[in-house]
């Protein structure tokens, strides 16, 4: 499996973690037994690559369309107090996922010694 | 805006705090990610919380003050408990190893009196299990308790 096609898969898998083979086949249009080889290994063909691709997109936009729109009218009926408990929540969440992930910056080459 | 420190910070901080360690012994005293345990020990090292020698890390006795306010922050302090407590609801409702119990009742003053005994009773429990610095930092149990008036905590919930 190229690493391109284990991202991807990763990450489908990290967004509909508890998506059967069927449901998988549903969201990409990619027949289940295929969706069964794919997973176990074998390769993806580009069509399937972009079926996989556009069935993460479609979650992420209709995430972000609910996150605008209800930020907005957060933003227009909540008190700030209210707002700064949101956005500290958004803070604390993105800050655990940005300890999470690799930065090749944050190399242990760069810490001095006490 | 204050740092917000996080959990898995915190938990590093704890676990630093209990004896010096190198990468591998913070990984089996917290079980936290590898990269994650990396990702928060350049964080500290950056804010001086944390000294590093000889790939052993140790807690910073004379940190910066501000940093060490920021760990007694409210805001902080609340979070992690918010945080924690949330996850152990959805612990708890997903039937995995955590207890979650809640209960609306009345209580009669006479009952009130009995729970706040009760309540006592475990506080005092608490306080007097022995500290174990050897026991790792993962197996620590959170608990939680304590009780509220309905309708204060409503009412702070609609004004705030």
């Amino acid at each position: 499996m190229n690493s391109l096609q284990e991202n991807i898969l990763r990450q489908y898998r990290s967004k509909f973690p508890n998506d059967t083979l069927k449901e998988i086949s549903h969201k990409t249009g990619i027949q289940i037994t295929r969706v069964h080889r794919i997973f176990s290994g074998a390769e993806m063909k580009i069509s399937e690559f972009e079926a996989v691709e556009k069935a993460l997109a479609e979650k992420d936009e209709s995430i972000t369309g609910d996150l605008i729109s209800t930020t907005y009218r957060c933003l227009t009926k909540l008190k700030a107090s209210k707002l700064h408990k949101i956005l500290a929540t958004m803070n604390y969440a993105l800050k655990i996922e940005e300890l999470k992930n690799h930065d090749p910056s944050f190399g242990f080459s760069n810490i001095q010694s006490a | 805006m204050n740092y917000m420190i996080t959990s898995p910070e915190r938990m590093i901080l704890e676990s630093l705090n209990k004896s010096s360690k190198n990468l591998k012994e913070i990984h089996n005293c917290t079980s936290l990610d590898p990269q994650l345990i990396q990702n928060v020990l350049t964080n500290l090292l950056s804010r001086n919380m944390v000294r590093t020698h000889n790939q052993v890390y140790q807690l910073n006795k004379n940190a910066p003050e501000c940093y060490i306010n920021d760990l007694n922050e409210k805001e902080s302090k609340i979070f992690e408990a918010q945080t924690l407590i949330e996850t152990c609801i959805e612990q708890s409702i997903e039937g995995q190893n955590s207890l979650f119990k809640f209960k609306k009742i009345y209580l009669s003053p006479r009952d009130k009196k009995m729970l706040q005994a009760m309540l006592i009773n475990i506080e005092t429990f608490l306080n007097n299990v022995n500290k174990n610095d050897k026991a790792s930092t993962k197996d620590e149990s959170i608990i939680f308790w304590g009780s509220a008036i309905y309708g204060n905590l409503l009412e702070d919930l609609v004004n705030d």
